[in-house]
């Protein structure tokens, strides 16, 4: 079975539906083992999302002002990135991004 | 807008989770309110988080949805919602799972929970049915009751002793239809629940209030919490302040907080994401990534591919 990262709970998407979660199994409406179940899908449905039905490409520059590569995830903080959409720009003063391996573990 | 798919994916997504996780849940035996209640609130807080354009979007911020008594209840009227407090509801269901006759609901909160829709909808069979007194006593810091109740002297009338500590808070409250509502059901009790009554009204004045908060007035005790929240966060401020004071390390992001004003998810911006390559020529970094969420100014984009350069 093809393992998916769990990084994106940590997105609006992701918080969202874990508060909701949180909700339920303190009201005692679900079980936390289900709630892992929901969460596990979660990242199974927001992963095929991203590769499959998302387009979208973008190049991005800015001055990488830390970078760290730690247990296969690196960790850039880029100052004033500029980032490029087909139709647009879109930059902020700091962003940092947080990437998992591509190659998960146990692929070749 | 470059984020005009965000929406469209993610409630593709949300759609996908909760289409797939319905056999899990079937098989458990847990209700399909539950799952609807948990799509309703997932898709009520990205809705509140307000990251995409969300074509059913009412301007709803967030500020409104955390007020959850008038913004929740377009989303759905039976919809618990985040700050009720789930430890007021303890000494109730623990106190009254063992009903009067000594049974132990074996469906656990989950039955009581799925019957209360059907219980509700049917107040007239209240005194009749003798499974009443569990789902009653799960059903009281419920909003479904509301309807059939705003009589305080029917609260009153066989248990003015019990009734004394927690009934001198509601007139407190505004007496709206609220704190007569959960009063005027309890004399649906009889017997042997008083003891589960009484129980509860051990730490009454803490928990009445907190039953109350779904019924849908606004009194102290519901800004109160929020006061609270406020005084935890400048706190929380302060010591950032310290701390950026105090180490270098902690300067950039201190920065960020204070340049974006208020904190939330809104002042970070954040890409999840995973990488093809990585390389770098002296300061010179090249970066792909792949399969992003980006988080920037407050607005969701999503990206299949994205490449990176940049100078260190």
């Amino acid at each position: 079975m093809t393992q998916y990262y769990e990084l994106y709970r940590s997105s609006s998407l992701g918080s969202a539906l874990m508060d909701s979660l949180d909700d339920l199994i303190s009201e005692g409406q679900l079980s936390p083992q289900l709630a892992m179940r929901v969460l596990a899908q979660f990242d199974k449905s927001i992963s095929d999302a991203l590769n499959n039905r998302v387009k979208t490409r973008i190049s991005f520059k800015g001055s990488l002002r830390t970078y760290r590569l730690c247990d296969e995830v690196w960790t850039f903080i880029i100052n004033k990135p500029t980032f490029k959409f087909d139709s647009e720009d879109i930059t902020c003063s700091r962003v940092k991004i947080v990437a998992c391996n591509a190659r998960k573990p146990g692929e070749t | 807008m470059a984020n005009k798919n965000t929406a469209l994916i993610y409630q593709q997504v949300i759609d996908e989770v909760i289409s797939a996780v319905q056999k899990e849940f079937e098989d458990q035996g847990v209700d399909e309110s539950v799952l609807q209640d948990l799509q309703r609130s997932w898709e009520a807080r990205l809705l509140a988080s307000n990251v995409a354009d969300f074509p059913q979007a009412e301007g709803v911020d967030e500020d409104v949805y955390h007020q959850y008594p008038d913004s929740v209840a377009p989303y759905d009227q039976d919809y618990q919602p985040p700050p009720n407090p789930p430890t007021a509801d303890d000494p109730y269901t623990s106190a009254a799972y063992v009903s009067p006759l000594g049974q132990v609901m074996p469906g656990g909160p989950t039955v009581a929970a799925a019957n209360l829709a059907t219980f509700a909808s049917t107040p007239g069979s209240a005194a009749a049915n003798p499974e009443d007194p569990e789902v009653a006593a799960y059903g009281k810091p419920q909003p479904y009751m509301y309807p059939k109740g705003g009589n305080t002297t029917a609260g009153n009338y066989d248990r003015r002793s019990h009734q004394q500590p927690t009934h001198s808070l509601p007139p407190g409250n505004g007496s709206a239809g609220g704190g007569g509502a959960t009063s005027g059901y309890i004399p649906q009790h009889d017997g042997a629940d008083d003891l589960a009554l009484a129980l509860a009204q051990v730490d009454g004045d803490y928990d009445r209030p907190a039953s109350n908060y779904p019924t849908g007035y606004t009194d102290p005790s519901a800004t109160g919490p929020g006061a609270v929240t406020n005084a935890a966060a400048a706190i929380a401020d302060d010591e950032g302040d310290e701390d950026a004071i105090n180490s270098d390390l902690d300067d950039p992001d201190d920065d960020d907080i204070h340049e974006n004003g208020a904190g939330g998810d809104d002042t970070e911006h954040i890409i999840l994401c995973q990488y093809d390559k990585v390389t770098r020529q002296k300061n010179r970094w090249k970066c792909t990534l792949k399969d992003g969420i980006m988080l920037v100014d407050g607005k969701d984009y999503l990206f299949h591919k994205a490449t990176g350069e940049f100078e260190w």
